[in-house]
């Protein structure tokens, strides 16, 4: 699903009036997939809750396949994945992936099972097993596959990874990598780390800190599977930090791990 | 990773049971002696033994007191728990009444109840009406309140994940609101179940043709105390015996919850 967004802007009405993203625009061609990185408090995640319809923009359009957020969500063909797993604890693994299916569009038939969505993401053994009885990594698996069955055109990626270690985000960033090349839904990962960005993404969008601003849009041309030590990834790298760099000095860092 | 929920939790929890039970035995000698050695009368102080003598002497008689006397508080339970839970999922869907039904359960509760079971009771008659009226009242309230709070107090992200799946407010209630307020029930059963048993047994003082409130009240105006102590003991183990059943069903129910806690 192509994804056209033009002049967003939201400000977070109340006593203090927060305005967490100006005049943002934004094509994403259909199976793209799309890394968003930027500082903490930067408006990516308000981004991605703007697009799934949870909030309404307070200027700007925005349009999936040329529809409304709220006529796609209806359609049920935008998937949505948080840093929490949001998993119904008293559900088996199995229970989860299969609420998800009766929630999957009338209209067209799920082209997975619930036991395929798990072997898929490898929890096939633990199909009857509870979500408290999984780790952390499993559970953002568990996830995924709830993700996988409801044949989503537009995945929206909140830092779903970014509560786990290191070694398990790495194993499941790499995962996901596989999983979109199989499938080719379009993503928009939200992140504030730059190496899974540079691993994952075709393309790179960094924003401002707030208001968020597109302050960098950048293609990946590095061939997959990439490694860290290819003159390309280094390069990227240093670019991308010499762009956030330039608002260093409005705060320090801003949680970015570069 | 996968892992089994045998613990040392287990063994901690029947070490307890067990200190609790000798306190109670001890409990019974120390009273038995004290009785005996003092000489106490029996219109003050009936020792333990003639309590438990007493009981096994007028079996029927209790047993037959304490089915009505339960049976009254349960189904004033059931019928508190109904009421309180049906209005907690009204109030959910319209939140606008929100402020005048609390309110008015608010001063409902304020009421002594007990002040109107005399009420109830001229109204109403003998029979078991008036007691399960009673019960239920004292129900309904701990589990409104409750029963609420579980369900408006779901995780944000779950809804959120339901949101994007386009799902009905209907839908979230059944699927998420009530599971997510189970454990908000089970609390608020825990707390109305001892006072269901005393709203039957208050309720039967002001006139019944049965149940274990009219025994106490007979006993108490002839200065029976063996009869009434009897009857005191009985209450008091069905009040323990009616949590444990609590528990048990609890960790059966909503067994996601207490995997956790008891680790």
């Amino acid at each position: 699903m192509d994804l056209h967004i033009v002049e967003v802007s939201h400000t977070f009405p109340g006593r203090l009036t927060r305005e967490a993203l100006y005049k943002v625009s934004l094509e994403v061609p259909s199976g793209e997939f799309l890394a968003i990185i930027g500082p903490s408090g930067c408006g990516k995640s308000t981004l991605l809750r703007l697009i799934v319809n949870q909030i309404v923009p307070s200027a700007g359009k925005i349009r999936i396949d040329g529809k409304t957020p709220a006529e796609v969500v209806a359609e049920r063909r935008m998937a949505w994945m948080a840093q929490s797993p949001a998993l119904l604890p008293w559900l088996t693994v199995e229970g989860n992936v299969q609420l998800a299916l009766k929630f999957h569009s009338p209209e067209r038939p799920p082209s997975l099972t619930a036991r395929e969505a798990l072997r898929l993401v490898g929890l096939e053994d633990v199909a009857a097993a509870y979500p408290k009885m999984l780790s952390g990594g499993m559970q953002q698996r568990l996830a995924l596959a709830r993700t996988l069955v409801m044949d989503a055109g537009l995945w929206l990626m909140d830092e779903p990874f970014a509560a786990l270690d290191e070694l398990t985000r790495e194993r499941l960033t790499h995962e996901l990598g596989e999983i979109w090349y199989q499938l080719r839904p379009t993503v928009l990962w939200v992140t504030h780390n730059i190496y899974e960005a540079l691993r994952l993404a075709d393309r790179i969008l960094v924003f401002s800190p707030h208001p968020g601003r597109v302050v960098g849009d950048l293609h990946v041309d590095i061939p997959r599977p990439r490694q860290e030590s290819d003159a390309g990834f280094q390069f990227m790298l240093s670019h991308i930090r010499q762009i956030l760099s330039q608002y260093d000095n409005q705060g320090g860092n801003h949680g970015i791990n570069n | 990773m996968v892992s089994t929920t045998e613990s040392s939790a287990d063994k901690i929890q029947k070490g307890s049971t067990l200190s609790a039970w000798v306190l109670v035995l001890f409990f019974f000698v120390l009273w038995e002696a004290i009785v005996r050695l003092v000489n106490v009368p029996v219109y003050i102080l009936p020792a333990p033994s003639v309590v438990f003598l007493t009981i096994a002497k007028n079996i029927s008689t209790y047993a037959n007191g304490t089915l009505l006397t339960v049976g009254e508080a349960v189904l004033g339970l059931l019928l508190g728990m109904i009421a309180g839970t049906l209005l907690a999922s009204l109030l959910v869907f319209y939140p606008k009444l929100e402020g005048g039904v609390m309110t008015l359960a608010i001063l409902m509760k304020s009421t002594p109840l007990v002040a109107i079971a005399p009420l109830l009771t001229l109204w109403l008659g003998f029979g078991i009406m008036p007691k399960i009226i009673i019960t239920a009242l004292m129900t309904f309230f701990p589990v409104l309140v409750n029963v609420l709070v579980g369900l408006q107090k779901v995780d944000p992200a779950l809804i959120d994940l339901f949101r994007s799946w386009h799902a009905s407010r209907s839908q979230i209630f059944f699927h998420l609101r009530i599971p997510s307020s189970l454990p908000n029930l089970f609390a608020a059963i825990k707390i109305s179940a001892p006072l269901a048993l005393i709203g039957a047994v208050v309720a039967e003082w002001t006139g019944a043709s049965g149940g274990l409130g009219k025994t106490m009240w007979l006993a108490y105006t002839n200065l029976n105390l063996p009869f009434l102590f009897a009857a005191i003991f009985i209450l008091a183990a069905i009040g323990i015996l009616i949590y444990w059943l609590l528990i048990r069903l609890e960790s059966w129910i909503i067994f996601w919850q207490l995997d956790t806690q008891n680790l």
